[in-house]
């Protein structure tokens, strides 16, 4: 299975400070990879250089084994790449239809019809339970509501890969539900998802793969149990200590 | 019903084209130069609204297509072009000149373009004063003067003022409705924003640069034509990009009736208090314009659309 995004050891650089240094993974088709690590360890960034934001100081970013490196974002996003924000942004002047809209007129080279752009708009938000705002504008929405158009937005696009980040962050669990039926839905229907987040139980009942980020730096790759496992991630998440005690309580078992 | 409501606001502004067209045969001499005065002004802030209104980046500056499209006009004529073969340059010139120009200046934010469309107005109105010959430098260049007597030539003035205001604002209404003034609004909110969902944000305001620039040299080209001279100092004067700016403030800024409101206002009252005060114009027109952007903030147009539908949310 060929991948449909690979991250070529990448390195960012923001300044003197080494955002991301060599990383590497891959993102096959049709799976939720989860993107995860302590804040700071450089997830927004790989998602930043992969939609053409932060220009990479090193390494290859490639959708269908063409480069990314350099090409301006909204070609990226025509290639079929689709994200959301951490820091939700929609535009505050146009109402959550008009938002969806955007994507929904722009995100291919072959621009569709008003009627349809808003038919994909319509579909997305109901996709996401926010027909009821469709008229509404930003503002006037909840912060669970605006990450849900946020989602919308990215799924009017109809994009092959799709970037979420923190899309379920400082939600409740009664909201972040639905939510994980979404992206497990979209998975099956045949979109590839990196999915950046910080709510551990979204994690690993959604992800196929988790990628784990710290200081920059790929510190493990695998299934969600072999990440649960991982005493390198212990470690950056709980500390050393009680990753040591991890691994003798492990050997003595073993033993 | 969308229908509908397109011709019934086409059929609008065709029966207001027609009325301000037949102005003229009850107006005298200082009431026509007003109006043609307002209609001129009205062109100017079109303009500056698609650029500033809709897109959000503020063009102090963009006086300098209106003088581009002065000179262009008045070059040709000089050079025995007729007038209405001259008249498209006064179109093409700035609009070649913004798309020239909006690659590099357009990537500037905020203040930085802001400046820097100031700055190329200051550097226009030089060139022309430095370069002589043609444009006869300094000493500014005289127009080939109208067979027509002149009441019959001011009243054509005014009817061209009113037809390229019509169509400007046909324009804007189109842009409103259309997938550039979409995009245009959409990167005024968030402009990486609005890259990251696809849109060419460079090619979309480049365009918005050139359609600004195309209403503003048209403005300008019969502007040359109606004062029959022009120098460097009144077709490059920034006073005429404040003054537009002021209207589109007042009028309502990204609105479809804004321009023509706020150029109606500004000039009528200043028309009234200039006749009053002679002296004190210049600061009461001043204390109206801070009273006015305190007051409404958002322009009159989209005060009114608050009034007619209280329970849509405004735009
Ligand atoms: N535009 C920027 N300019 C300078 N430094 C930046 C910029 N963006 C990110 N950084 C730095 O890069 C590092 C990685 O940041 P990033 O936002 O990618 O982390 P993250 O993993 O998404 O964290 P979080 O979980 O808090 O969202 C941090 O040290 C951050 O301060
Ligand atoms: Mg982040």
């Amino acid at each position: 299975m060929t991948d449909v995004l690979t991250i070529d050891n990448v390195s960012v650089n923001f300044g003197g400070v080494k955002a991301l240094s060599d990383v590497s993974f891959g993102l096959r088709p049709a799976e939720v990879l989860g993107l995860i690590g302590p804040n700071g360890a450089g997830k927004t960034t790989l998602l930043n250089t992969i939609s053409g934001i932060a220009p990479l100081a090193g390494g290859d970013v490639r959708a269908d084994g063409v480069s990314l490196a350099g090409m301006r974002p909204f070609r990226i996003t025509r290639r079929g790449i689709a994200r959301t924000f951490q820091i939700v942004r929609p535009f505050a002047h146009l109402t959550v239809a008009e938002n969806a809209a955007v994507g929904a007129t722009f995100a291919s080279h072959a621009r569709p019809s008003r009627e349809e752009a808003v038919a994909r708009a319509f579909e997305a938000l109901a996709q996401v339970g926010l027909t009821a705002k469709a008229d509404a504008l930003p503002h006037q929405l909840t912060l669970s509501e605006r990450k849900r158009l946020e989602l919308a937005r990215a799924l009017a696009m109809k994009p092959r890969i799709l970037l979420l980040d923190e899309v379920m962050a400082g939600l409740n669990l009664a909201e972040v539900e639905p939510i994980i039926e979404l992206v497990r839905g979209l998975a099956r229907s045949g979109l590839s998802i990196i999915l950046v987040e910080h709510v551990m139980k979204a994690v690993m009942s959604t992800c196929d793969r988790i990628v784990v980020l710290q200081f920059g730096r790929k510190i493990a790759e695998g299934t969600p149990e072999q990440i649960a496992s991982d005493r390198n991630v212990i470690e950056a998440y709980l500390g050393q200590r009680f990753a040591e005690r991890r691994a003798r309580e492990a050997a003595g078992r073993t033993a | 019903m969308m229908i509908t409501r397109t011709h019934l606001a086409l059929l609008g502004l065709v029966a207001l084209t027609l009325a301000a067209m037949a102005l003229p045969f009850l107006l005298d001499g200082y009431w026509l130069r007003l109006a043609t005065t307002i209609a001129m002004f009205a062109i100017v802030t079109c303009g500056l609204n698609v650029i500033v209104g809709f897109a959000g980046y503020h063009a102090f500056g963009n006086t300098v297509f209106f003088g581009c499209g002065a000179y262009a006009l008045s070059i040709a004529m000089n050079a025995g072009w007729s007038f209405s073969a001259s008249l498209p340059l006064a179109l093409l010139a700035p609009m070649l000149l913004a798309g020239l120009l909006g690659w590099p200046l357009l990537r500037l934010k905020g203040h930085y373009f802001a400046i820097a469309t100031v700055a190329l107005n200051l550097a226009f109105a030089e060139l022309v004063t430095q370069a002589g010959g043609f444009t006869g430098g300094a000493n500014g260049i005289a127009l080939p003067l109208s067979d027509l007597a002149p009441q019959i030539a001011y009243r054509r003035i005014y009817w061209m003022m009113v037809a390229v205001l019509a169509v400007c604002i046909a324009v804007t209404w189109w842009l409103s409705r259309h997938w550039l003034g979409t995009a245009l609004r959409a990167l005024k909110d968030n402009e990486s924003g609005a890259e990251v969902m696809g849109i060419d944000t460079v090619s979309a305001k480049i365009l918005a640069w050139m359609i600004s620039a195309a209403m503003t040299g048209l403005a300008g080209g019969i502007w040359a034509y109606w004062i029959t001279f022009i120098e460097p100092s009144s077709a490059f004067d920034p006073l005429i990009g404040v003054k537009a700016y002021i209207m589109m403030l007042i009028g309502g800024m990204g609105t479809i009736a804004g321009p023509l409101i706020g150029a109606l206002l500004l000039e009528l009252f200043g028309a009234l208090i200039w006749a009053q005060f002679l002296d004190l114009h210049r600061l009461l027109l001043g204390c109206l314009i801070v009273a006015t952007a305190l007051a409404l903030p958002g322009g009159i147009v989209p005060l009114v659309r608050r009034a007619l539908r209280p329970a849509r949310p405004a735009r």
